[in-house]
């Protein structure tokens, strides 16, 4: 059995698989309102579906970019497993993670993900590589597509609110990823933040 | 009986293994004062990334350092208020995650309570005592008539202890963190030398106010030349110093004579200030105990023992408690 952990959205999402096909999936509503039950929903979900812990023997978990706090507590959580079992942790983006859910006919898009109130990240992405990611705030979002600067088709993620723009909205994602990172101990267990602290910093000093 | 605590609740990632003994077999601490130092003082977001980074290095060095391995821990204590939410979260979420893994029970431990009980882990203490906690984070006078009963008299109204020394510190230039230091700078100068008011909150006799403090330093700091400054720096450490420690001082004196009290049982990081300890020696006359060596500022062994003792009172908890930046202290014996 594998469990996938995605903490870094809006929206909590963690998924129980055998031999690669989703067996059951648990939803919750909110990051803020649950951020401090991650892991009791987690031991209560594996409990109504009769999976001991025992029985799992990998762990996914998406390492961001997406909400800071989110970020960390997946990571955490990663982190404890990966200190206390010989699970091996598999560390999947954001970005592909999203990408799983868009048509791989379409062999060009862009994916934004938001990791504030006000900002997030654009990534252009050609199929399943990432061909660059950009800080943009949600604002310039709309003024991208209305310029037509935004060349290929968005999808942000599907508990996103709404933004004043076109786009397809994306997730639900039922497969395992097949781009992803593999560690066996908890050191090599990272985030990907995106924005350094002393971009943070620099930012927050400037007023902006 | 093993347990394990974890303090993530502010800059400094600790962890630490005790047993019911209060044998203290490991205890390790990563400061990130270094960090923080650069945008002189604590940045949440740094901090929180920082524990993530360092939380796993620092309790396998715990375990190690005490020769044990994660299925031998009995008892599993983390920090989960008051505190930086960010920096919370990442221990409670390690710690619940190893609980899970484990099949370990697990205690949510309140950070004063940690540094309340501290000194009692290597001294024997006697009831009814006074608390008195005086860090970067908090000020405050808590009344223990007896184990597990908590009442909280007196507290600063705003800036805490500390953090008015950092305060101070960055006035005149004195780096973060500036305590130490100005400890050291005040021991070469006069106390005297300078007059700063004491501050006093209207009606609440128990309460201390420090942010007056500033405004008075501003307001002898625009009559000095810098020259004047350099000159008059370790008077000028030894006069603010006098000052806050003898506001505090003043105000237990006050409490006391309404609580009556066994002994003073000081923690904290300030409670590694002497001065301090000396001031508070001198002007109260019932002992004042202070904690050990490494247990005065943040640490995880404090909150193994608090987590200990609250978990043989009331057992453990469900891995849904939360974090809180701001928690109340709650008795655990009935008065």
């Amino acid at each position: 059995m594998e469990i996938l952990l995605q903490t870094v959205l809006s929206t909590i999402e963690m998924a129980v698989f055998q031999n690669s096909q989703l067996v059951s999936k648990l939803q919750s509503p909110s990051l803020q309102k649950s951020n401090n039950t991650v892991v009791y929903d987690l031991q209560k979900w594996l409990q109504n579906i009769g999976l001991p812990f025992s029985h799992i023997h990998r762990f996914w978990v998406v390492n961001g970019p997406g909400y800071y706090t989110g970020i960390r507590i997946g990571l955490a959580i990663a982190k404890a497993f990966s200190d206390t079992t010989t699970i091996p942790i598999r560390l999947v983006t954001t970005f592909h993670w999203l990408r799983l859910g868009i048509p791989s006919s379409m062999e060009r898009c862009c994916i934004f993900i938001p990791s504030s109130k006000k900002e997030g990240y654009l990534a252009y992405m050609h199929q399943f590589s990432v061909e660059s990611v950009q800080c943009i705030e949600k604002e310039q979002m709309g003024t991208k597509v209305e310029n037509g600067t935004l060349q290929e088709p968005l999808f942000v993620p599907c508990d996103m609110p709404d933004l004043p723009l076109s786009y397809t909205k994306v997730g639900d994602i039922s497969t395992l990823p097949f781009v992803y990172k593999e560690v066996f101990v908890s050191n090599d267990i990272e985030p990907e933040y995106i924005k350094s602290v002393d971009d943070l910093f620099h930012q927050k000093k400037e007023g902006h | 009986m093993f347990i394990v605590g974890i303090e993530t609740s502010c800059d400094d990632t600790a962890a630490s293994i005790i047993n019911e003994k209060k044998e203290v077999m490991a205890s390790i601490l990563s400061s990130q004062t270094s960090f923080h130092a650069k945008y002189g003082g604590i940045v949440p977001e740094i901090a929180s990334r920082k524990h993530l980074e360092l939380i796993s290095h620092v309790c396998q060095e715990a375990l190690q350092t005490s020769c044990l391995r994660w299925t031998d821990i009995d008892l599993i204590c983390v920090t989960k208020g008051p505190g930086l939410v960010g920096s919370l979260l990442v221990g409670v979420e390690y710690a619940k995650a190893l609980s899970l893994a484990l099949n370990t029970p697990i205690k949510g431990v309140h950070h004063i309570e940690g540094h309340l009980l501290s000194p009692s882990l290597t001294q024997t203490i006697t009831y009814p005592y006074m608390g008195l906690i005086v860090s970067g984070g908090h000020t405050e006078f808590v009344h223990v008539p007896k184990a597990g009963i908590y009442q909280i008299v007196g507290s600063t109204v705003d800036d805490a202890c500390g953090e008015s020394l950092d305060k101070f510190g960055k006035s005149i230039g004195i780096p973060y963190p500036a305590g130490p230091i100005i400890e050291q700078y005040a021991a070469r100068g006069e106390d005297t030398k300078f007059s700063f008011p004491l501050p006093s909150v209207r009606h609440r006799p128990y309460d201390m106010s420090f942010s007056g403090l500033k405004t008075a330093v501003l307001h002898v700091l625009q009559k000095l030349s810098p020259n004047e400054l350099e000159n008059e720096i370790w008077s000028l450490c030894a006069s603010y110093q006098r000052a806050l420690f003898y506001h505090i001082t003043t105000t237990a004196q006050k409490i006391l004579a309404s609580y009556p009290s066994t002994m003073v049982l000081l923690s904290g990081g300030v409670s590694a200030n002497q001065t301090l300890f000396s001031m508070l020696q001198l002007s109260i006359d019932i002992p004042v105990l202070k904690p050990g060596k490494g247990l005065s500022t943040d640490n995880a062994a404090m909150i193994a023992w608090a987590g200990y003792l609250r978990y043989m009172a009331e057992g453990s908890d469900s891995l849904n408690f939360e974090v809180q930046s701001s928690l109340e202290l709650e008795s655990y014996a009935v008065e």
